[in-house]
């Protein structure tokens, strides 16, 4: 299948930069902005939003409703609208909203908090609706009048190639023209605690997490040629599917490596033509090993370059892929790779054994993103230079 | 478009508060009977209201018995068996069918209700999670339902959780329906679960929408919903593949229709607009005339506001013929059960279509100038029914209508 889908408009809130220029850029420079925080005598590693004011990006109006996940997510929603260049308040009823979701850990927690202690006569109704993952999507609909099409996906780190999915899928059915799809990833002291208790502090990844958002803007050829539209890269294809073997430890290639096939046969390429491969290196070590294999089995003895965004942003959970297509915008135009190796599969055995450092690259035409979530959701994705 | 292209039913399971099963549950509903009580689960005498439509007989050791409790959260436990009813109900063994062509995809308000309430708890009462047994963490993450209901069965094709509220069920079926489309799967477990939350019932009661002892959609002293928990899951393939394998065929998914109100977080715009437009895209995909549609099955919750705009919306689409088509609310019997409503209400309207029986829409008192329309009260109606659209509004504004047809 022969996708013509585009990414146009970019939104990004990190402590990278509120811009995907900036924060390529810092990344590339090694700026680090980590700092260490203290929950409950445990210490995590951190990049946090201190000082974001919300109210420089979206203004004072109706924020006050929000948690701090909300305004993170409408913040960079808001960013992306702007740097697609459209108006949008003409667009509103072919424009969709697909947003990637976990749980909303500190509304459900504050929440549950005034029921016991306050009351359940008591809680304040404007807090119920924070905790339910759909609500973000909701408020951004609201704030801009987008009447297209809401969804919400709630497989975590894994939710953007479903989100892709959703959202190509009415797109082709003609409900909408134009999707908006993203996340946030909010470091909130309960989150902390639930993270540690899971194990997942202890990444690969300088231990580092990070709070941060992303939007990015999903249009077709049509209404690019017809808008003149800037476009960052094209989505040449996605699959999502799942592993059973996950859930029970066990390390599985066979599902990962039939995924990543599909990708490759949708969009007419061979592993030969994918230029960078951007793999989920996270702390989860079936996940991590059953990408790795498959790529090996894949690639064999050709060697590839890798990129581990996570070595320099840390983890940031649903935002994660985003960051990965932000980071991808960059590379597509400078060809400077950051957090990067060419490797030999055969010559390692983990990710987690390279050393990621600034490359250059000569082609930079496709790039393959795998992603699995801890369940076992999967998603691969090839995004192309725009101008192929 | 192929026939054999064409999206089927075939397979309903069901776990809800009367009837656990598609029999017990299709024989109750249209007898009208009703297991809303007193909850039992919480205290709720802080509250307003005090009554729920729990599920008080389900024992899910009588269907599962190798599943251990810490494993799994309770979602998951009662998609598993809803799921397994449906196979069954579908004619599939689930040792002999291609385990890698199988999709499962699950709706719900935000997962494993009753988890995310002992973690955010327990947090609250001790300050950290020494105490707390991991899995129980881990199985609050909504992804966790539809993993753990594909991993039971050994399912490694297409697994998501959708998290789009009271309208998640049917969100649910449309993603099947168009991933079968595609011809991505064989066949697509799809529906919703939630088990019954503390949280949903104080956030409705704190929003004044709760109803005192019964469900009235579209009377006019209807007070609100009572909250509920429930699962349906159906299965879904493409007509050819069911023909193949000799499949009972309920209805075909003839075609959706998805908007957003984009008004308010917890209300649907006045005018019904978004209502409105989500059953015309659904009838101008499914290509059927207004004229064609012999019931409606609605979001029907039995607040004020809601069932006033569905009305509102239903008359803006459908003009005159309106006071012509049955509509009933099973939301009346079941109450809400929140993300598993909408799959619910589809599995239903599939048993109307098999038997051509509309269920009532029960504790129908006195007639609304508002609501207007026929809603089926209190007694089931013989009526031949081809064609049925069903309605699901939810916060956030996700509006989703699906057109079920029965085929020839």
């Amino acid at each position: 299948m022969k996708y013509n889908y585009y990414i146009t408009g970019l939104g990004i809130l990190s402590a990278y930069g509120f811009d995907h220029d900036i924060f390529y850029k810092n990344i590339l420079n090694n700026h680090l902005t980590f700092k260490e925080k203290t929950v409950n005598d445990e210490i995590f590693k951190v990049n946090q939003l201190d000082n974001f004011d919300p109210a420089l990006i979206l203004g004072e109006k109706g924020i006050r409703l929000y948690n701090t996940e909300a305004k993170l997510a409408i913040s960079a929603f808001e960013l992306a609208i702007n740097d697609s260049n459209k108006n949008f308040s003409e667009l509103g009823d072919d424009t969709g909203i697909f947003y990637q979701a976990i749980l909303p850990v500190k509304s459900n927690y504050d929440f549950n908090y005034d029921r016991i202690y306050e009351g359940g006569a008591y809680v304040n109704p404007a807090q119920f609706p924070l905790i339910l993952p759909n609500s973000i999507p909701g408020y951004a609909a609201i704030r801009k009048g987008f009447k297209g099409i809401n969804n919400t996906i709630c497989l975590g780190e894994a939710s953007l190639g479903y989100c892709l999915e959703s959202a190509i899928d009415e797109m082709n059915n003609q409900s909408i023209k134009y999707a908006f799809i993203g996340a946030a990833n909010d470091l909130c002291d309960e989150f902390l605690l639930i993270l540690s208790k899971l194990g997942k502090t202890n990444n690969v990844n300088s231990y580092l997490l990070s709070e941060n958002a992303g939007f990015i803007l999903l249009e077709k050829d049509d209404t690019i040629i017809k808008n003149q539209s800037k476009v960052y890269c094209k989505i040449a294809s996605f699959d999502n599917g799942f592993d059973s073997n996950i859930l029970n430890g066990k390390v599985n290639h066979i599902i990962i490596q039939k995924i990543i096939n599909k990708v490759l046969n949708d969009a007419n390429l061979t592993i030969d033509d994918i230029d960078l491969i951007i793999p989920d290196i996270s702390e989860n070590e079936t996940t991590r090993k059953s990408i790795f294999l498959g790529l090996k089995n894949l690639l064999s003895s050709k060697e590839s370059y890798i990129c581990n965004t996570k070595k320099f942003i840390g983890e940031s959970f649903t935002v994660s892929q985003l960051n990965n297509i932000f980071v991808a915008s960059g590379i597509f135009k400078d060809k400077i790779i950051p957090a990067s190796s060419i490797i030999n599969f055969n010559k390692i055995n983990d990710f987690n054994e390279i050393n990621y450092t600034t490359n250059s690259i000569n082609k930079i035409n496709n790039i393959l993103m795998i992603t699995m979530n801890c369940f076992g959701h999967i998603n691969a994705i090839i995004i192309q230079r725009p101008d192929l | 478009m192929s026939d054999e292209n064409k999206i089927v039913i075939t397979g309903l399971g069901l776990i809800t508060s009367i009837g656990i099963g598609k029999n017990e549950f299709w024989n109750n509903l249209i007898k009208g009977q009703t297991n809303i009580s007193p909850v039992s689960a919480y205290d709720t005498s802080e509250y307003d209201t005090h009554y729920g439509g729990e599920i008080k007989n389900f024992d899910y050791k009588n269907y599962i018995p190798e599943i251990k409790d810490k494993s799994y959260g309770l979602a998951s436990i009662m998609g598993i068996v809803a799921a397994k009813f449906a196979l069954y109900d579908a004619g599939l063994s689930y040792d002999k069918i291609n385990k890698n062509r199988i999709g499962v995809i699950v709706g719900s308000t935000g997962g494993e209700s009753k988890s995310i309430e002992i973690v955010c708890t327990h947090l609250a009462e001790q300050n950290n999670f020494t105490k707390l047994d991991k899995n129980i963490i881990k199985s609050a993450s909504p992804s966790s339902v539809s993993a753990n209901i594909s991993s039971y069965f050994n399912f490694s094709g297409y697994a998501n959780t959708i998290g789009t509220a009271c309208s998640a069920g049917n969100y649910a079926i449309i993603n099947a329906f168009n991933r079968l489309k595609k011809n991505e799967e064989d066949i697509i477990i799809a529906g919703g679960v939630d088990v019954f939350s503390i949280f949903a019932y104080a956030g409705f009661s704190r929003l004044k929408s709760t109803a005192p002892e019964k469900c009235r959609p579209f009377d006019k002293n209807r007070k609100g919903i009572i909250v509920a928990e429930g699962a349906g899951f159906l299965i879904l393939e493409t007509l050819e593949h069911a023909l193949k394998r000799n499949a009972y065929i309920y209805a075909e998914v003839a075609g959706y229709g998805l908007t957003c109100d984009a008004f308010h977080i917890t209300g649907s715009d006045e005018e019904g607009l978004g209502a409105s437009k989500s059953m015309k895209k659904c009838m101008e995909m499914s290509k059927i005339k207004i004229d064609e549609v012999d019931y409606i099955s609605a979001h029907g919750t039995g607040t004020q506001r809601n069932d006033k705009i569905e009305t509102l919306a239903i008359k803006k689409v459908f003009g005159d013929y309106a006071y012509k088509i049955p509509i009933s609310s099973i939301k009346s019997m079941l109450g809400h059960s929140m993300g598993a409503a909408s799959s619910i209400e589809a599995a239903a309207t599939c048993l109307v279509l098999k038997n051509n029986i509309i269920p009532p829409t029960i504790n129908y008192e006195e007639k609304d100038p508002e609501c207007d329309l026929d809603y089926v009260p209190n007694t089931m109606r013989k009526k031949n029914v081809n064609i049925a659209i069903s309605n699901s509004f939810a916060f956030g504004g996700n509006n989703a209508t699906i057109c079920l047809k029965k085929l020839n």
